[in-house]
């Protein structure tokens, strides 16, 4: 385990191998400090931080007698379900036992458990993965068979099975698990004992006289060590999450305390009291999370030293097959005679990332030579490439080097998600307005039913679209010095000014708050020159200027000659007419949206995922991605934004049936034409132009103005805010992984804070119709008007 | 700076005419369905139907205003093209 680097190690191989070239004395002295595993893990923070949480749940259920403040099993009826109380910092559970007791009792068994089921497995799986590999013949194929049929058997029913034939007992359940996922170690086993047994110092071993058992253990488990160390990481996390589940359905032993036993208890009280799910809930995910994220972090630091075993001709190291089939490079088998010049002399260190791909770019560059001649150079790279804060530095490696920087790389693409759904959900729930807005105002629609129609239509348009955004920002920022860190923090610049207009009721574009996060985070991160200001101008400024003008104009000529052709159009049964008619023109408005919108945040994600290289460049995007941005879109927008809602609808102008259908069908009209003959307008800044159009073409229609010059400055206000969060946020967040997780944090606590204030003076489905004026704070609140 | 004037225009227009053109027929379709007129019957007002002449008018309107629909989710709908 801590010098997962074996065939590297020339002090076991020098007297198994005498045909070693004569530089193994150089070697000793050259060899690469030992630096260990621990200390590798420990100076990532991802790494660092999961070995601290595991090792305080691990002491804390260890020295369990110690601090539980009571027994775990005593019960008091006087306690049930009890709040906390001095000394039961986590209340009573249904039974009236001590939550904090139990939760670290049951970390004893839950981890014991789980142990058991690596355990079992890890001996199992690895033992005749070795034969299997090693000896082949007859026991390799029966092995393989043997793991084909438990794998392809379902978990659960088995597990249910040995429950009915053994009783509910939790150590046989995970024992019986431990075998189920033996295949686990086993297929991982046999593909690198098989990759490894072909190997000339093997073959060498053997012709030497060494016993099976000195080769196996001195050569072959070696190199099994790091990718079966990282497995069980993962396979423990499975165990635990599998134990809590049966436990969780009640079908294991009850009277043991187990976070899955807790989960149960809890969630048959989750009416009465919610903590009782929320703490085991808490443990099992931070443990099983903390697990995963330490086994990509091990991955991560035991694969680049494994990846200075890979001949670099190939450069594909055997730890590396880990998640690749089993596969024969026919050129190392037939180069088998040559191979002792072309294997690189033993005695050099590892190669760099930059190494192995600068070997693979060039065909005659694998000689070891230029190994040894790029040295001091590539050391001094390797150094600089670790510097923490670079989290852009990964992507620029080519394809083969990605996986060196797998963590942060994959840390960096989950929070660019996470943080563009979020993004997706805001632009739903702003922009749930423009479409329906108007239909809710005068009743065409009732509320719930207007946000339901337009999540439905904009989930179907984000499907229904085919064509994805090819560049994040259509040239307003050079798209070549966008990293992921900068798209990041322009997200959060657009949410949390997307969350500020909400919380105020001004409709505000999403699109252009997206534009300005990014402009901000390129202008820090890249400087004025990522930056295309007439661009800006052509994109932006002056579509925003023009785009409520000319919906405007439209809307209020059609209002007029609506008014001119109907006079009582206000009226029964015209309005009914009219009403109708604005609901078809609100969701073609819907789907129109749902297919231009959601494309962007699919384009966001798909960019990313490109760059990051866990995607062929020119493919689209792939269906969970269309999938979750769909939804998050359509989450949004059923969420209803009301407060913008209910500006739209009633605080510009108090608008009716015939007055909706024209700004309705105006939006429409203009958002089609714009997206089909090439000059984008933004929806929100049609929409409101149409409201206020429809507004001015009633004669005698009072048209809010004060309302309409708030919403005009924070349209001006949208670019210059976002750019300005999104600079801030790509300033911390361009300084490291720790940096990205402060943005994070802050963006949350952002969105909490503001979430709270709108509380104070809530506007919802209810009440949306019954004032013109979105407040903060309730005592300005007209009661109604 | 590179501003395309000419497709801002083309824009702008065709949104004004369309909006224009869309909300007129269907509102010149409603008056002539609605062109009937009220009459007191009864104490209460009854709407009289319009004549059959305006009744079909009225729905060639609408129905226009329907396959108007149907070539906006033509646009919209990228399958479709």
């Amino acid at each position: 385990m801590t010098d997962p680097n074996p065939m590297l190690d020339p002090t076991p191989a020098a007297p198994a191998t005498p045909a070693t070239p004569a530089g193994v004395s150089v070697a000793l002295a050259e060899r690469a400090p030992h630096v260990s595993l621990f200390r590798k893990l420990a100076s990532n923070p991802v790494g660092l931080l999961s070995m601290i949480i595991l090792a305080l749940v691990l002491l804390s259920a260890i020295f369990a007698p110690l601090l539980a403040p009571a027994d775990p099993n005593a019960a008091s009826i006087g306690d049930v379900l009890g709040p906390a109380a001095p000394g039961h910092p986590l209340g009573f559970d249904s039974s009236g036992r001590d939550v904090l007791s139990r939760l670290l009792f049951a970390g004893r068994f839950s981890l014991a458990g789980a142990l058991l089921a690596l355990a079992i497995s890890l001996t199992v799986g690895t033992l005749a993965g070795l034969f299997a590999g090693y000896y082949g013949k007859w026991f390799d194929s029966v092995s393989t068979w043997l793991a084909g049929m438990l794998m392809a058997l379902p978990a659960i029913m088995v597990l249910l099975a040995a429950r009915a034939a053994a009783g509910p007992s939790m150590w046989i359940a995970m024992a019986v698990f431990g075998v189920i996922i033996a295949p686990a170690f086993f297929r991982l086993t046999y593909t690198l004992v098989r990759g490894v047994r072909e190997e000339l110092y093997v073959d060498t071993a053997r012709v030497s006289g060494l016993s099976d058992g000195r080769i196996i253990t001195r050569h072959i488990l070696t190199v099994v060590r790091a990718p079966v160390i990282i497995q069980s990481a993962i396979i423990l996390g499975v165990a635990i999450a599998v134990q809590a589940g049966l436990e969780f359905l009640g079908l294991s032993d009850t009277t043991i305390p187990t976070w899955g036993n807790m989960l149960n208890d809890g969630f048959a009280n989750i009416y009465t009291n919610v903590s009782l799910v929320l703490w085991p809930t808490l443990v099992i995910a931070l443990v099983c999370f903390c697990l995963t994220l330490l086994a990509n972090v091990m991955r991560d630091v035991l694969e680049r030293k494994s990846a200075a075993v890979a001949r670099p001709a190939s450069g594909v190291s055997p730890a590396w097959r880990l998640f690749s089939p089993p596969h024969r490079d026919p050129a190392r088998q037939t180069a088998h005679e040559h191979r002792p010049r072309k294997r690189p002399p033993p005695h050099l260190p590892p190669p760099t990332a930059l190494e192995l791909v600068a070997a693979n770019s060039s065909p005659a560059g694998s000689s070891p030579r230029v190994h040894s001649k790029g040295l001091p150079s590539a050391l001094r790279r390797r150094r600089s490439e670790r510097i923490p804060g670079s989290p852009a530095r990964p992507f620029r490696l080519s394809r083969n080097g990605k996986r060196l920087a797998m963590s942060t790389t994959l840390f960096l693409v989950s929070m660019v998600i996470i943080t563009a759904l979020f993004f997706d959900f805001t632009n739903g729930f702003h922009d749930s307005a423009n479409a329906m807005a108007t239909s809710v105002a005068t009743g065409a629609l009732k509320p719930k039913v207007a946000v339901l129609i337009a999540a439905v239509l904009n989930v179907a348009g984000a499907f229904l679209s085919t064509e994805v955004a090819k560049t994040i920002s259509g040239g307003i920022v050079n798209d070549a010095l966008v990293t992921p860190t900068m798209i990041f923090a322009g997200l959060v610049g657009a949410i949390l000014w997307n969350l500020v207009t909400w919380l105020l009721g001004l409709p505000s574009s999403s699109s252009h708050a997206l534009f300005g996060g990014l402009i901000g985070a390129v202008l820090i991160g890249a400087g004025v020159s990522g930056v295309n200001f007439s661009v800006v101008i052509s994109k932006i400024v002056l579509p925003a200027v023009v785009a409520p003008v000319v919906a405007g104009l439209a809307a209020g000529a059609a209002t007029f000659i609506l008014y001119v052709m109907i006079k009582r159009a206000d009226k029964e049964p015209q309005a009914g007419w009219f009403r109708h008619a604005q609901s078809v023109s609100a969701s073609m408005v819907a789907l129109a949206h749902g297919t231009s919108d959601g494309q962007k945040t699919m384009g966001v994600i798909t960019l990313v995922l490109i760059t990051a290289g866990y995607q062929e460049s020119g493919t689209g995007p792939q269906v969970w991605v269309i999938a979750t941005a769909g939804l998050a879109i359509g989450l949004g927008t059923y969420s209803g934004g009301w407060r913008i809602m209910r500006t739209m609808g009633k605080g510009i102008v108090d608008v009716h049936a015939p007055q909706g259908f024209a700004a309705e069908t105006t939006s429409a009209a203009a958002i089609l034409a714009s997206s089909h003959m090439g000059f984008g307008l933004s929806t929100t800044q049609v929409c409101s132009g149409s409201i206020i159009g429809s507004g001015v073409g009633k004669k005698l229609a009072h048209v809010r103005w004060t309302t309409a010059r708030k919403i005009l400055y924070g349209w001006l206000l949208t670019l210059p805010a976002a750019a300005l969060v999104g600079g801030v946020a790509a300033a911390i967040a361009l300084t490291g992984t720790i940096g990205l997780i402060i943005v994070f944090a802050a963006l949350l606590a952002g969105a909490g804070a503001i979430y709270a204030i709108s509380k104070r003076a809530p506007v919802s489905s209810s009440n949306v119709n019954d004032s013109p004026d979105v407040t903060i704070n309730p005592e300005k609140a007209p009661v109604s008007v | 700076m590179n501003i395309d004037w000419a497709s801002l225009g083309l824009v702008a227009i065709t949104t004004v005419v369309a909006a224009i053109a869309i909300v007129g027929i269907f509102s010149l379709g409603v008056a002539a369905l609605t062109s009937g007129g009220e009459h007191e019957s009864g104490g209460s007002l009854v709407q009289s139907s319009p004549k059959p002449i305006a009744k079909i008018a009225g729905y060639l309107c609408v129905g226009i205003s329907g396959l108007l629909v149907l070539y906006g989710l033509y646009l919209i709908i990228p399958q479709f093209h």
